[in-house]
């Protein structure tokens, strides 16, 4: 092997570290880098970097997940400034399945959570927060909706406009699945 | 049933599906599977194998149609969002947990404290004494700051005393025709003076024709007067 290409996979190599540590450490509200932020440290071609560092996870069982911007115009084929304004995040690449590493929360909760989702999806931006609160009540005690939408919106999982108005918040659009959440709502027989 | 005929029968129904004539989700995978398990160490001929192995490339065609017709029907969100409310309200909080559970990839990130952050807290510990002394300093500036304070208030005190002994000897007396003469620094000091005693309730101003006339006394309604003073 020349010494170019050594160098050079040196480089990648360097690049590599220092994209996964800007993944992995939190440097602000919101946990991962976005693109501007890696091309940045990392240089125009950030990209590939993230692409290898992606490769590099999957011997993990982790993997790079790419949360587009809300309004993006083509999902499958997005533009330069797309991926830009893009949040990057290390994910499991299969979903952990065991309650005891579910983060903050108990059964119930997540059963809320996926309640709070499916709702949203379904409404596809004009659910109503009393409209989600009167389904919840018919799940959880009464007492419990209110602590669990606060909780869920500042975690970010929940965004809820000033005029009341519930959608997803970036952390569902960067830890849920939301394509294979609708596929087992498809299946899902009573 | 003979073994072979339990073989013949899954193809079938499987062959079925394959023919699109019965829906891919009517059979249970699983159990197709588990029954070919159960079956294979009794076959011994070379037919019965062969039988077996088309019985589970059957059964992995099935599995493909089944995954094909999920994506089609995600794909184009195959329930109404009226079918989807009512699918949710069917589902209690276990079940819904499981299905969040099967789609949960939580972020995987950390904060912790290295050597540059120790170093950097270690600085600021350092420069908080500092800090004080600093504060000290600008609180030394405060209080010179209101003394400086206290000796205007009492100019303006004085300014003011002066200015209502005037109009008390010299009301009426005409608006214009006193700050005309005067130069922008001592006009805005004279407005300002005269705006304390209107205040108090002391002096008012009143329109008579196009002359502003200072009088003895409140105003009998209450309202505004804008000057503008060119710098």
């Amino acid at each position: 092997m020349s010494k170019r290409v050594e160098k050079r996979k040196a480089t990648l190599f360097e690049k590599m570290k220092k994209a996964m540590l800007l993944l992995l450490i939190q440097r602000k509200s919101i946990p991962g880098a976005s693109g501007y932020e890696l091309k940045k440290n990392i240089g125009k071609k950030y990209l590939y970097v993230i692409n290898l560092l992606d490769k590099e996870l999957e011997s993990y069982g982790l993997k790079v997940k790419i949360s587009l911007p809300e309004d993006v115009k083509d999902p499958s084929n997005p533009s330069e400034e797309e991926y830009d304004r893009a949040h990057f995040y290390i994910i499991p690449r299969e979903p952990i399945l065991a309650y005891r590493i579910k983060g903050p929360f108990n059964i119930e909760e997540l059963g809320s959570l996926a309640a709070c989702i499916i709702m949203s999806m379904a409404k596809a931006g004009n659910l109503n927060i009393k409209e989600l609160e009167e389904m919840l009540e018919s799940k959880i005690s009464k007492f419990k909706v209110k602590r669990y939408i606060e909780k869920f919106r500042k975690l970010g999982y929940l965004r809820i406009s000033e005029e009341g108005i519930v959608s997803l918040g970036w952390r569902t659009r960067a830890e849920i699945d939301l394509e294979n959440l609708s596929k087992l709502l498809v299946i899902y027989k009573p | 049933m003979d073994y072979i005929e339990e073989i013949q029968e899954i193809i079938e129904m499987t062959n079925a599906i394959i023919q699109r004539k019965i829906d891919p989700f009517k059979i249970d995978v699983k159990s197709l599977i588990e029954k070919l398990d159960s079956l294979f160490p009794k076959l011994k001929k070379l037919e019965e194998l062969m039988l077996d192995a088309e019985a589970l490339e059957h059964i992995s065609n099935v599995l493909g149609i089944q995954t094909q017709e999920l994506n089609y029907m995600a794909g184009k969100f195959y329930l109404s969002s009226e079918d989807i409310i009512k699918k949710l309200k069917q589902m209690n909080i276990v079940e819904l947990s499981n299905m969040l559970s099967l789609t949960f990839h939580p972020i995987l990130f950390t904060s912790f404290l290295n050597e540059e952050a120790l170093f950097n807290a270690y600085e600021y510990w350092l420069s908080i004494k500092k800090r004080i002394r600093i504060e000290e300093e600008s609180f030394a500036l405060l209080k010179f700051k209101k003394e400086d304070l206290k000796l205007r208030e009492r100019n303006i005190a004085e300014k003011l005393a002066k200015m209502e002994d005037y109009l008390e000897n010299n009301t009426p007396i005409e608006l214009n025709s006193m700050i005309d003469k005067m130069d922008r620094d001592s006009k805005v000091e004279f407005l300002y003076l005269l705006s304390y005693l209107i205040s108090s309730g002391k002096f008012s101003i009143e329109e008579k024709g196009e002359k502003m006339m200072i009088i003895k006394g409140k105003a009998k309604e209450s309202s505004s007067l804008i000057f503008t003073i060119k710098p």
